[in-house]
């Protein structure tokens, strides 16, 4: 991309946002060729307007839904089936159901959810259904909430921290499936407790609350290493 | 507070905490950064947590670009499967029978929206037309109507205003071949076996994966400008190969090829709305200004031959564009529905 800037002249920059004219600086227009996002109007609109639209037969709803989550739920799928082409074509079936079905579906205020709950019962069914996809694919003959810890700090190779990542790795392990699953949810997928409490068939939030405590308390029982805030001071200000 | 009696771990389960450490927002800093400075005992804890939440990481299947487009490539034709249209004569056919086409349709208006490319209210229009000898897809913008979709392999075009492309439904399967008239910007989706070919009047350009822009209202010219990867460009008698960089001109076929460096602003950047000029001369920039605004400008007077300018518009309103050249070109406008006057002082 560099080689780009040798054919503009990097011009006075004044402002990107407000003005109605500008100097785009020379890293805008590298920028040219890949980024084409920008702000438009489904973007702005509440999921439940979006997954409206979607329903009375808006495409362009629907593309956008799929370029939205396409990722999150590679990462989710793959929590229960370990191949990626099988996950893959899970969630390829998920949009062709949900293209044929748009018009049987219920409301919803969040599509992550929605998706996420419709993906997990659909593999979950798959795997009951057909036991060649079971034990082979997926570790811990259910589905399994990997978790890891690292700090990804080149200048900072401490022993200590090694050594806390190790035992936190180790103590990982020995959380139950839910445990690691509320972890991957309240963390990784920013989901409402209530939304938790319906992926994880739970019965109500406050033992859910409890689930997700236990799971912290456990690890860092297991780890008695301070992190020194020297070293980590630098996290707060980034 | 609710945060007095707060251990390290009931820190790492709140919930705004959590907010704070993943996706921070000013009033969230502002908060937390308070709190601990007033309670210093808890500025350990806190650091504490921190590190914990951000040190944690969930392991899985992390797509790239090609998982993406595939998939979706898969969804768009496995709707077609269930019901292959027969024949298509009408919008009405179209809608009812061809989910793959209106799939295909909104895509392709669904990447310009999500794009933002889409700065005026109207849609552009997608046909489909029963042609003689095979169904052409064409998509067609209007003056000032800009827009921006993918192909059904998956490249990306973005249209410029007055301009249209069209392509044959067997295109990705049989051939990629886009006819085109004005202006559109490629973003080619690598597929070795079938090469990408534009055709814009006489002249073809051919790419693997590339990305390159081809304009051909530039009054008698024709201009191919190059971003990246390589591209061939064939007239009646010649034919270059292109460097990123470098953009072709094409006057005639005695003229042939001509190949120069280009500035990227200036060639490009109407896809994100910028109108630029490098030395542009007074022609010129009429020109481009009848086509980006869809008016018509008429000149009294002479012109100084060493008359140029260069600057840089965004989103720009017609009358801030003349306001600004006639600052420092010393000139005097009017504007009466889409007429332009423009009367020269060097008289």
């Amino acid at each position: 991309m560099r080689k780009f800037a040798k054919y503009t002249e990097p011009l006075a920059y004044k402002s990107k946002i407000t003005g109605t004219d500008i100097n785009p600086s020379v890293a805008d227009v590298e920028n040219y060729n890949h980024s084409a996002v920008g702000d438009n109007e489904l973007q702005k609109l509440p999921d439940l307007e979006v997954w409206k639209r979607f329903r009375n037969g808006d495409e362009a709803a629907f593309t956008f839904i799929y370029y939205n989550h396409f990722a999150s739920l590679c990462r989710y799928g793959s929590q229960f089936i370990r191949q990626k082409e099988l996950v893959k074509d899970h969630i390829h079936d998920l949009f062709i159901e949900l293209s044929d079905q748009r018009r049987k579906l219920s409301d919803t205020n969040s599509i992550k959810f929605y998706l996420m709950k419709s993906l997990k019962n659909r593999m979950l069914a798959a795997k009951t259904k057909s036991p060649a996809f079971s034990e082979e694919e997926t570790d811990f003959n259910g589905y399994n909430f990997e978790i890891t810890f690292s700090i990804e700090h080149n200048i900072i190779k401490d022993q200590a921290i090694e050594e806390r990542n190790q035992k936190l790795n180790a103590a990982i392990q020995k959380l139950s499936k839910r445990q690691r699953e509320i972890i991957y949810y309240y963390y990784f997928e920013d989901l409402s407790l209530e939304e938790i409490m319906q992926l994880m068939d739970s019965g109500n939030v406050k033992s859910l609350q409890n689930l997700l405590y236990r799971a912290i308390h456990q690890l860092r029982e297991y780890v008695n290493i301070k992190l020194a805030m020297l070293i980590f001071g630098f996290y707060l200000y980034l | 507070m609710k945060y007095r009696n707060y251990t390290v771990e009931d820190y790492i389960v709140d919930k705004d905490f959590v907010r704070w450490v993943k996706k921070p927002r000013a009033s969230d800093r502002l908060l937390w950064e308070s709190w601990m400075n007033s309670n210093p005992d808890h500025r350990d804890k806190i650091i504490e947590a921190r590190a914990f939440i951000l040190s944690m990481k969930a392991e899985g299947f992390e797509p790239d670009t090609s998982d993406f487009r595939e998939v979706l490539d898969r969804i768009m034709k496995n709707t077609r499967k269930e019901t292959r249209p027969v024949g298509y004569h009408s919008w009405e056919t179209f809608v009812r029978i061809s989910p793959f086409w209106r799939v295909a349709a909104i895509l392709a208006l669904a990447f310009s929206v999500s794009f933002g490319v889409f700065r005026s209210n109207q849609t552009d229009v997608v046909t489909q037309v029963a042609d003689t000898t095979e169904d052409l897809i064409i998509r067609e913008n209007q003056p000032k109507q800009r827009s921006n979709f993918n192909l059904p392999d998956g490249s990306l075009v973005w249209l410029n205003g007055d301009s249209k492309i069209s392509y044959s439904v067997t295109y990705g399967n049989e051939n990629r071949i886009i006819h085109l008239e004005g202006e559109a910007f490629f973003q080619v989706a690598k597929d070795e076996s079938l090469p990408f070919v534009v055709k814009s009047g006489s002249i073809y350009t051919q790419a693997l994966g590339t990305s390159f822009n081809v304009n051909t209202r530039k009054g008698d010219l024709q201009e191919i400008a190059l971003v990246s990867g390589s591209i061939r460009v064939k007239s009646r008698k010649n034919e270059v190969v292109v460097k990123p960089g470098e953009k072709v001109i094409h006057k005639s076929d005695i003229a042939g090829l001509k190949v120069s460096e280009y500035n990227a602003l200036e060639v490009l950047g109407w896809k994100d709305g910028i109108l630029h000029f490098q030395n542009s001369g007074f022609h010129d920039i009429k020109r481009r200004l009848e086509q980006w605004y869809d008016v018509q400008i008429v000149v009294i007077g002479t012109l100084d031959s060493n008359w140029n300018y260069t600057g840089t518009f965004h989103e720009s309103s017609l009358e801030r564009v003349l306001e600004r050249i006639s600052y420092t070109k010393e000139f005097s406008y009017s504007i009466k529905n889409d007429v332009v006057t423009i009367k020269l002082n060097s008289l």
